[in-house]
């Protein structure tokens, strides 16, 4: 299964000149008791978690496990609180379609505008080779591998472009 | 493992939607909704027909995402 990257026009900054960021984004499909919901989720491979926003879990009919609330935190500390809850997940690519179970982490945010979702990769291995890192994904019901591949300095300008803007999700 | 075409590049988000979420009509090939919250995009998605919008969080243009832990 492979995904393009998305492409966000920004702001220039002094260490990244040019004015679009990619990101490695995953269309995921989120399966409730009462309903689903479709959101592009960051391949996430630092992140210790799988979370979404706790309002979206509400809106789709998750059953959330209260008693055992914890906090995650990030980049400059901030708290969140989070409660587990399960639904399933379901990523589609062309014709392939993979759906599993999975128990995640649901996460109240004080501003409603700052929610994300973020998909744990973190239960992979990295394999570096001379143009391309290889992540194992293996929280997803299946072995799978998210590959993000990176230009090569002697490759066409069409191969180059064309590695720039995918990024590879293979299922073993 | 079968080597599959390249998926379609999604146009770019522009930067008047940054710090916005926006709804994608099913295929990924325009913004068809878009508003402070996700459930606002939804909405506005919906109501411009799209009863299964792909939601997304649109970056701020001048705050760089870094993740990590403190």
């Amino acid at each position: 299964m492979k995904f393009p990257y998305q492409r966000y026009e920004v702001n220039a900054s002094p260490t990244l000149p040019g004015s679009v960021l990619y990101r490695p984004e995953v269309p995921i499909r989120v399966i409730g008791l009462a309903g689903s919901a479709s959101f592009l989720a960051l391949a996430d491979t630092g992140a210790d978690e799988t979370l979404l926003p706790r309002s979206l879990g509400e809106a789709i009919g998750v059953e959330f496990d209260e008693p055992n609330a914890w906090a995650v935190t990030g980049f400059g500390g901030q708290e969140l609180a989070v409660v587990a809850g399960e639904v399933d997940l379901q990523v589609t690519s062309r014709r392939t379609v993979h759906r599993w179970r999975a128990r995640i982490g649901w996460v109240s945010f004080p501003n409603p505008a700052d929610k994300q979702p973020y998909w744990d990769t973190s239960g992979s291995s990295i394999n570096s080779r001379r143009s391309q890192r290889i992540f194992a994904l293996t929280r997803i019901g299946a072995i799978a591998t998210l590959v993000i591949e990176r230009a090569r300095m002697s490759s066409s300008a069409k191969e180059k472009a064309r590695i720039l803007t995918s990024a590879e999700l293979c299922v073993a | 493992m079968t080597r599959q075409r390249d998926p379609k590049q999604p146009p770019m988000v522009p930067r008047e939607y940054a710090g916005q979420w926006i709804a994608w009509d099913r295929r990924q090939t325009k913004i068809v909704g878009s508003g402070r919250t996700f459930a606002e995009a939804k909405q506005r998605a919906e109501a411009a027909g799209e009863a299964d919008p792909v939601l997304a969080k649109v970056p701020k243009a001048t705050v760089r995402f870094v993740g990590g832990r403190a």
